[in-house]
C-alpha cells in the first residue's frame, strides 16, 4: 500500500497542474482570439475574391453587348426580350453583392499627319514622292466612345464595401 | 526518492513548450492570412489593367477606322527608311492612346499603344497589330505590374490599280 502511494506521488503536484492550467489558459486565449480574427479575415477576403471575378465577369459582358444600349443601370439590361447583362441583386456564397453598371460618355481625339496627295510629284506607291503636312488633331463627338464602370457593393458587419473596374468601349459601327 | 526529485517541475516545462508550438502555429497563420489582401489588390490590379488595355484596343481600333490611309503613309514611310515622324504623331504623340488613367482606388496606370502593319503576301491579307501596354504605377512612380493586350484587325488589301 504504501509503495502504491509513493509510485504516484512521482507525477504532477497540484501546483504544478494548476500552474500549468494557467500558462495554457494564458496562451491559448489570445491564441483564440487572433485565430478568430483570421478565420473572419480569410472570409472577408474570399467575399472581396468573389465580388472582383463578379466584378470581371459583368465588364466582360458589358463589353459584348452593343454600344448603344451600354447606359447606365442598376437593373439588368436587356435587347429584345433577351438579358445581355445581369445586374441588380446577386446572391453568392451567401452573400448578397448589388451589381450596377455607371456609363461615362468620353470624348475622344487623336493627332495623325496627312500626305498631301495633290503634291506635284505625288505617287502613291512611291514613299520618297510623299509630303507630309503638320500634325493634326480629329476631334471625335463625345457619344462614340464610353468609359463603362461596373460596381459592386457589399456591406460587410455594417460598413459598406466596393469593387470598381473600368474599362473604354467605342462605337466601331460608326 | 532521487527520481521524485527529478520529475518535479517537468509539467510547466511541458505546458510552455506546447504554448510556444501553439504560439509559433498562430503566428504562422496570422502572417499568412495578412498575405492575403495584397494578393487579392494584385488579383484586382491585374484585371483592371487587362480590362484597361482592351479600352484602349477599341480605342485605337476606331482611329485605325477612321484614318486608315494615315496609319498606311506613316507606316510606309517608316519601313522605306524616310524617318518616323509622322508614325510618332499617329502614336507617340496622341493622348488617346498614349496617357494615364486613375482607378476608383487612386491607383494610377499608364498606357502605351503601338500599331504595326502584317503582310501576308501569300493570302493577299493585311492585318493591323494593336498592341497596348499598361503599367501600374506605385505613387513613386515605379512600375509595379505590367499588362500587355494585343489583338489584330484584319484589313481590306487596297486593290492594284
Amino acid at each position: 500500500m504504501r509503495s502504491f502511494f509513493r509510485r504516484h506521488s512521482n507525477g504532477f503536484t497540484l501546483t504544478e497542474i494548476i500552474f500549468s492550467v494557467l500558462i495554457l489558459a494564458g496562451t491559448m486565449i489570445p491564441i483564440a482570439a487572433m485565430m478568430g480574427q483570421g478565420f473572419e479575415g480569410t472570409r472577408r477576403d474570399q467575399r472581396q475574391i468573389v465580388a472582383i471575378q463578379l466584378c470581371q465577369a459583368r465588364l466582360n459582358q458589358a463589353l459584348s453587348i452593343p454600344f448603344d444600349i451600354l447606359v447606365s443601370s442598376e437593373a439588368s439590361i436587356t435587347h429584345s426580350g433577351q438579358t445581355l447583362l445581369p445586374l441588380g441583386d446577386v446572391e453568392l456564397e451567401g452573400f448578397t453583392f448589388k451589381v450596377s453598371l455607371r456609363v461615362v460618355e468620353r470624348g475622344v481625339s487623336y493627332s495623325y499627319r496627312s500626305v498631301d496627295v495633290n503634291a506635284t510629284n505625288y505617287a502613291v506607291d512611291n514613299p520618297t514622292t510623299w509630303v507630309f503636312g503638320p500634325e493634326e488633331t480629329l476631334a471625335m463627338p463625345a457619344n462614340v466612345a464610353k468609359v463603362a464602370t461596373i460596381v459592386v457593393a457589399w456591406t460587410e458587419r455594417g460598413t459598406p464595401q466596393t469593387v470598381e473596374m473600368s474599362t473604354f468601349k467605342a462605337n466601331l459601327e460608326l | 526518492m532521487n527520481q521524485l526529485k527529478n520529475s518535479r517541475g517537468m509539467a510547466l516545462i511541458i505546458v510552455l513548450v506546447l504554448s510556444m508550438f501553439l504560439l509559433i502555429v498562430a503566428i504562422s497563420y496570422i502572417r499568412d492570412n495578412s498575405q492575403n489582401r495584397p494578393i487579392n489588390e494584385r488579383h484586382f490590379e491585374r484585371a483592371q489593367a487587362d480590362f484597361l488595355g482592351q479600352g484602349i484596343v477599341q480605342l485605337a481600333a476606331m482611329k485605325f477606322k477612321k484614318r486608315p490611309a494615315e496609319f498606311y503613309y506613316a507606316y510606309r514611310a517608316m519601313r522605306a527608311g524616310l524617318g518616323d515622324a509622322a508614325m510618332r504623331s499617329y502614336l507617340n504623340n496622341d493622348t488617346t492612346l498614349n496617357g494615364e488613367f486613375n482607378d476608383s482606388v487612386n491607383q494610377r496606370y499608364r498606357f502605351a499603344t503601338q500599331m504595326q502593319l502584317i503582310t501576308n503576301q501569300l493570302y493577299q491579307t493585311d492585318g493591323i497589330r494593336i498592341v497596348v501596354t499598361v503599367e501600374q504605377l506605385s505613387e513613386a512612380g515605379e512600375v509595379v505590374l505590367t499588362r500587355v493586350q494585343e489583338h489584330v484587325i484584319e484589313a481590306v488589301r487596297r486593290p492594284t490599280l
